[in-house]
């Protein structure tokens, strides 16, 4: 406290008190800002490509919880091109691939992959996968040109929480609400905004469960070649009907079947 | 000394003066903790549920209720329309062009209003949260698969499954396989099968006898 005795100590000391309280009470950015800006910059990127290591909260019969795990590795080509690549915990391999005509997925282990037509951009294929076919795509509405439109449309209310420096990259923590969902994204700061993190808590189902997401390997500059959304069957890999399909369909005419045989 | 603890009182003052604001801001920098799953996996343990779909939104009590009010404006308006109904049948011909006018408009209003709640429901394209429901799905399967892989297979093939129960395995030992088109069903005892692909993946799920 020495210099404090002198008035020019005294100056020195309120003038730095007052530097570092002026960068303190900087206004925090509007974390809605910070959502819409990640929001603009995926829906307008042509081409992008991420790996994403996946982990849910699933509710057991005595109010447990159990954490599933899983990497996708998605790639994206707009308007009309996605690859999503998935392995599961216990090693499941799965593939969902549009090519702009049909949207195909596909089990590595049993050997059989579903079908259907539905010719568009990547936003009408995704939301006809996950809507009309009840298939599962995580985190599917990153994938959407229209996320914008569709984050200020569920939004309700967003904030900022704080600069996180723990992912790796400088990324900015935000809070923010849906109707249904509670979720935190961390996006990384910088002219390419994507996020880093994701948590969704599901608010109104018991046992509130989680999903989580870690993204790594953002690629913003990779033309990724047409032949990686195509999918040709492998030899002894047969088409089954998507399960939602079936439901439409009812019974089916056919042959008549033979009466014994193995049962 | 007084004069140097009053010159230090003095700007620390200042300086909580200026920090005051920051301070306010301190809790909202505390660290974002999640919780954390600590189970090792095994068998019996459902990986199925709400949160596998990852969805941006999920099914609520809000849009049950307004799926609850489309059923209710059908009801009010299939019970409005019998009383119509009934007073139209005892009055005379004069009356039952005026009448017939009036129904006309209720019904018009009516489909309106059905109209008017279904694009409430759905938002503007073309869902409002169109990704709600794959969770939901997936875990009404993965009920039928848990529900499925806990049953004797014995029982399977010797009795008639209820349909929609799936399975993620052959249902019996040796199914037959049927095929149908380009489909292949698996008969097992009474009991028929095909395999489909659900949001939790591959299933055998149970279905009526296809048709001949």
């Amino acid at each position: 406290m020495l210099f404090l005795r002198k008035p020019g100590g005294l100056a020195l000391f309120a003038g730095g008190s007052l530097a570092l309280a002026w960068g303190a009470i900087e206004k925090p950015p509007s974390g809605r800002q910070i959502l819409m800006q990640m929001a603009n910059f995926l829906s307008k990127t042509p081409n992008w490509s991420v790996t994403v290591h996946t982990a849910y909260d699933t509710i057991q019969r005595d109010g447990s919880k159990v954490e599933w795990n899983g990497v996708r590795m998605v790639t994206l080509s707009r308007p009309d091109r996605l690859r999503v690549e998935s392995q599961r915990s216990d090693g499941a391999r799965t593939l969902v691939v549009f090519n702009g005509q049909e949207i195909t997925t596909f089990d590595e282990s049993a050997k059989v992959y579903a079908q259907e037509s539905h010719p568009g951009t990547v936003d009408d294929a995704v939301v006809y996968f996950v809507h009309d076919l009840g298939m599962r795509l995580p985190l599917a509405l990153l994938l959407l040109e229209r996320l914008p439109a569709e984050l200020q449309q569920r939004v309700q209310g967003v904030e900022y929480v704080e600069t996180a420096e723990a992912l790796g990259a400088p990324a900015r923590h935000i809070v923010g609400k849906t109707s249904t969902v509670d979720f935190q994204l961390w996006i990384t700061v910088g002219d390419r905004p994507a996020p880093l993190r994701a948590v969704l808590t599901y608010k109104n189902v018991p046992g509130q469960p989680q999903f989580r997401a870690q993204f790594t390997d953002w690629n913003f500059d990779s033309k990724p070649p047409d032949s990686l959304f195509t999918f040709t069957p492998a030899p002894g890999v047969k088409k089954i009907p998507f399960a939602s399909a079936l439901a439409k369909a009812g019974p089916r005419r056919g042959p008549a079947v033979r009466k014994g045989g193995a049962q | 000394m007084n004069r140097i603890l009053r010159a230090a009182s003095c700007a620390a003052g200042l300086a909580g003066l200026i920090l005051g604001p920051a301070v306010l801001y301190a809790p909202a920098r505390g660290g974002g903790g999640f919780r954390g799953g600590g189970f090792s996996r095994g068998g019996g343990f459902s990986r199925e549920g709400p949160a596998a779909g990852g969805g941006f939104a999920s099914r609520s009590p809000a849009m049950t209720g307004r799926e609850g009010g489309f059923q209710a404006n059908r009801q009010q308006y299939m019970s409005g329309a019998q009383a119509s109904r009934q007073e139209y049948g005892s009055k005379g011909q004069a009356s039952r062009q005026a009448e017939a006018n009036t129904l006309q408009s209720n019904r018009e209003q009516t489909a309106k209003a059905m109209q008017s709640n279904a694009q409430q429901y759905r938002g503007t394209y073309p869902y409002a949260a169109w990704d709600a429901g794959a969770g939901v799905a997936a875990a009404a399967t993965g009920a039928a698969i848990g529900a499925a892989t806990a049953a004797s297979i014995t029982s399977a093939a010797t009795t008639s499954a209820a349909t929609g129960a799936a399975y993620t395995t052959a249902p019996c030992a040796s199914p037959m396989a049927v095929p149908v088109g380009e489909t292949t069903y698996y008969r097992c005892g009474a009991a028929w099968y095909t395999q489909a692909y659900g949001p939790a993946g591959p299933a055998f799920i149970s279905v009526s006898p296809p048709v001949y």
